[in-house]
Order: C-alpha cells, then structure tokens, then sequence
C-alpha cells in the first residue's frame, strides 16, 4: 500500500536521522578519543593496582556492594563518575563519609541513596574497599 | 501538491527537532568530558528513545493542523511504526549497557537495584507489552475496547517510569536547568495524555448526537443516522471519518472510527454505514433511534475535494469501503457535479452488494458507470467475476485514463493489487488515493 509504505518510509528515515544525531552527540562528547570508557586512561596508569590482590578484592566488592551502578573503578562500571584518582581530592574520612553515606553525604545526597551507601557500610569488605579507595592517587 | 510536501517537511522537521534538541541541550556544562563513546552513545540512544516514546503521545492526539498534510489515518501508522522503532532504539540502549557495562546495570532484583533502574527495567518491559499487544491484537483475538485500555494504561505507566529512570539516572542533567528542561519535557507530554483523555472526551461530551434512525442496508451491514442534539451541522468533506461512541461515555476510550456515508451537502444529518464485522459492529443493529451518541468528528484527508481541478474521478471499492465513497458519489449528485465518475466495486456474492439500488439512481443523477466485481457471481451473471484486476481495470478504465483522479478503500490486499495495476497503467502515483483500512 502506497501510503503504508510512505509511513513505513518516513518512520524509518527518521529512527536513522535520530541514530545517526545520538552518534553525533556522542562523538561530540568524545572529540579525542577513538574508543570507548574514558576511564580507561587512568585506570591504566594505575594498571599494576590490578594485580594486587587486595585490590581485586576491593574491586569484587564495588560491584556486590552496587556501587559500580553510579561509579567506574579500574575501567569496571558506570563511567559517569570514576573514583580511580579518588585520594587525590579527598582524604580517608571524606571518602569513608561518602561512600557510607554519612556526614557531608546524608547532606548532599536524596535520602534512598543515602539508604543504600548506609547498608553498604555495614557489609564485612566495606573496609578493604575504603582502604582501597584512599590507594587511588 | 508542492504546498503539502513543504509542510510535511515542517511538520517532520519539528518531529525531529523535539527529539533531539533536549540532548543536545545537555552538551554545556559542567559534565562534557566524554566518559567514552560507547557509554555515551548508549545515553543518546536512551534520552532520544524516550523522547520519541513521549512524541507518540502527540501523534495520537488528533491535532487536525498537524495531521492534515499527511492524513490522520497515515499519522496512526507512522505512530505505530514509529513506536516499534523507537522501542528498538531504547532496547540497544540496554543492550550496549548490559553488553559492554554489565557492572553498571548491576542484579536485576529490585529489592536489591537501585529504584530508578528497576524503573527502567519495568517501563521496558511494559514498552513491550505494549508493542506486541498491538501488533499481534487479531491473533491473541484481544477486544478492541478492552486493548484501548491496556494500551493507554500500559504506555503512560511504561512512560511515567522511563522519565523516572532518566531523572534518577540523571548523569547529564548537572545542573538545575537540565533538570528543568527534562522534568518539563517529560511534564508535557504526559499532559498530551490528559489532553487526549480528558480535554478533548470533554469536548466531546459538550455536543452530542441523537440516533434518529437505524436501517438494514445489505451484506449485513447497518446504517446510523444521527443529528446533533443542538441542531447544529457537522461540516465535513466527503470521505472523511470520525471516532464513534454509542453507551458508553466518551471518556471510557471506548471509541471505534467509521467513515461518514452521507452527503456533505446534508450536513445535519449523518450517516455511518457500519458493516457487522466484531464485537462492538455486531451491536449496531440493537441501537434504538433516540438514543445518545457522540461523534468526534470530522478527520481524514482522503476525498475529492482536494481535487476540485480533477476531469474526472475513479472510484474502486471493496465491501465497505464503499462507505466513504458513497458520500462522495452523493455529495457529487446533491452539488450537479457532472463530470465522468467510474465505480469498481468489488463484492462477495450479488445479494449483499450494499447500496447497489443506489447506485443505479445515482447513475441517473450523475454522468456514473458502475462496474460490479463478483468473486461468486451467480449463474446467469454476465459482468465482471472474480477480484478487480488490471484487466478489469483496463476493459473499463476511459482512454484519458492518466488525467483523472483515483480513489481506493477496502480491504488491505484489494488495495495494494489495484495500485499494484494502476502503476502498470503509468498512471502517476499522486492521482492515486487509499485510505488505510486496518489501523490495528
């Protein structure tokens, strides 16, 4: 049928201009870099961390514990806000504070977040992950 | 012609820009740096997905202004198709998450997730709930009436949920404005939602009609003759449809969409010939004159009155879809019209051609021929048998066959093999008009 196909047509024409604009914001986000995960470039040079066996541990617990839904630790998870070179802008407490949910962070934060960083701080490995965290420089 | 293409263009061309202008709103700021162009290719794919999932909100809403270049009935496939499309973006948003951050997306419980990506999780499955009960409605023999509801209940809760996984994912909105911008997106057109149920059904309420009369037509077809209550005409062109709700209120979307057979020139009192076909069709013939009805009306573009220069018009047919073309044929006799006016009308068996008495009154009242098309014709039949092919076509069809105007409604396969035939004949594809039968 001639005006099915027309909006089949126009339908298709448009996913494609919307694609190909969604392509266009991305690559305007990423002037320099051929490939993806903009962490990568950090966690590389921190990429001796990687064999440590600490740190892996520290690694395992980022992703069990949900962290990696808002956060990238050594190229693992959500990229938006990476915490590689995290211990260089804030100190051991701070970093304690804001992954507990506690202090600066009830303030800062909406509360089911909150909620979520104050069950992470009770699990056994929240330690080793904020010993990890205050290594990354 | 060169007018209609111009604004489709616009029309088109504001479509795309209400999708994806707000992403590129969201390029300033504090959070430009790249975070990598997989991630942010899926982000773009997310925000712009949900953007075209919230303009579907606005293709069924029934803008005439907006609708009128392309045709209403040709607006509700886009919107499907569409739909369809923008569901396949927003699944490849997932898919490039689950595949190349599966960490980020994290366990699927929801006692456990985070809430704005159960959020997400839950408004793709309803999209798809949506999606599948609308293509596949005939094959699960899902009511009509009751697929109307799911399908607005479904796609707004789907929406709602999908706005919410935005703002809470809220990665690009980082500053107040971005919030605003997104939050009153998202604001607007779930308020197209309370404008297409609420505002316009209220509209409706507002000028009702009355059944006057109910009368048997052949092929076991119904026809409804209604006027409004305050007496007031509904203006409309032949060939044009509306949106039909008998016993139930308009706000019960438990409306059905029905060409007007009658004449435009008679425009205070309508007539819908429904043909007994499902649930809500097989019902017509109960309705006792007097009762309320209410007729959201008039819509469509296909008719003859945007051809005023047209030498002279082809009418093919099908069943009932001779429906609209009856109100062209009759508005042409109560306006004198003489120019050459040839009807293929194609039918089952000979005693269920609708209106065929009519017909022959019509050819005395206009410069017609009508040509019947019998699939079972009986025994001492001497016209045309079997479907209305191109050698039908071309036994009939006048030697000046390319300067007139086509016009095409029925069933979907008829259609396509009479414009198949009529491109065979080198005649130009916008003398050729249908009206698309099956929206869902």
């Amino acid at each position: 049928m001639l005006r099915e196909t027309r909006a089949r047509f126009l339908a298709l024409l448009t996913a494609v201009v919307v694609v190909l604009l969604a392509a266009l914001f991305a690559s305007l986000r990423n002037p320099r870099v051929p490939v993806d995960t903009a962490a990568a470039p950090t966690a590389m040079s921190q990429g001796a961390a990687d064999a440590d066996v600490a740190s892996k541990r520290a690694q395992q617990a980022f992703v069990r514990l949900g962290c990696a839904a808002c956060h990238a630790l050594g190229g693992v998870g959500n990229p938006s806000l990476p915490l590689d070179g995290i211990a260089s802008r804030m100190d051991p407490t701070l970093i304690r504070a804001w992954a507990g949910g506690s202090g600066i962070a009830a303030e800062e934060l909406p509360a089911g977040i909150v909620r979520r960083k104050a069950r992470a701080s009770g699990d056994p490995e929240f330690e080793a992950l904020i010993a990890d965290l205050a290594t990354r420089r | 012609m060169r007018r209609d293409l111009s604004t489709s263009a616009l029309w088109l061309g504001l479509y795309v820009s209400a999708v994806t202008l707000p992403l590129f709103a969201l390029l300033p700021g504090t959070a430009t740096a790249g975070r990598g162009l997989a991630w942010d290719f899926a982000m773009a794919l997310g925000y712009a997905g949900a953007a075209m999932l919230g303009v579907q909100f606005a293709l069924t809403a029934r803008f005439r202004r907006a609708t009128a270049p392309f045709g209403i009935d040709l607006v509700y496939f886009f919107h499907r198709y569409l739909a369809v499309l923008a569901l396949l973006i927003v699944l490849a948003h997932y898919a490039i998450l689950r595949l190349r951050f599966p960490d980020a997306l994290g366990t699927a419980d929801p006692r456990v997730a985070a809430a704005h990506l159960s959020a997400g999780r839950i408004a793709l499955l309803l999209l798809l709930a949506v999606a599948l009960m609308s293509l596949l409605r005939r094959s699960l023999r899902l009511d009509y009436d009751l697929w109307r509801v799911l399908h607005a209940v479904l796609a707004t809760t789907g929406f709602a949920l999908a706005l919410w996984h935005m703002l809470g994912s809220g990665h690009y909105l980082d500053s107040a404005w971005k919030q605003a911008l997104w939050s009153g997106y998202g604001a607007f057109w779930l308020g197209l939602i309370g404008y297409v149920r609420i505002v316009r059904p209220a509209s409706v309420v507002r000028t009702p009609f009355q059944v006057v009369e109910v009368r048997r037509e052949r092929g076991l077809i119904w026809t409804l003759v209604l006027t409004r209550t305050s007496g007031q005409p509904l203006r409309f062109s032949p060939g044009q449809f509306g949106w039909l709700t008998l016993r139930a209120s308009p706000f019960a979307m438990r409306e059905h969409p029905f060409s007007i057979a009658s004449s435009a020139e008679r425009p205070g009192r309508i007539e819908l010939s429904i043909k007994q076909l499902g649930d809500f069709t097989s019902t017509i013939g109960h309705v006792q004159p007097g009762e309320t009805a209410w007729f959201d009306a008039p819509y469509g573009t296909f008719g003859i009155d945007g051809y005023p220069q047209a030498t002279g018009h082809v009418f093919v047919a099908g069943g009932i879809g001779i429906a609209p073309i009856m109100s062209m044929l009759r508005t042409l006799a109560d306006r004198g019209d003489q120019r050459p006016l040839l009807l293929f009308y194609g039918n089952r068996v000979w005693d269920r051609v609708a209106f065929r008495e009519e017909l022959e009154d019509l050819c005395q009242r206009l410069s017609l021929r009508v040509v019947h098309v019998l699939l079972e014709p009986p025994p001492e039949w001497n016209g045309e048998r079997g479907f209305v092919t191109g050698e039908v076509l071309q036994r009939h069809l006048p030697p000046h066959l390319r300067q007139l105007e086509y016009f095409l409604c029925g069933p979907t396969p008829m259609t396509q093999a009479v414009e198949r035939s009529l491109a065979a004949l080198d005649i130009d594809t916008s003398r050729v008009h249908s009206e698309i039968f099956d929206w869902v």
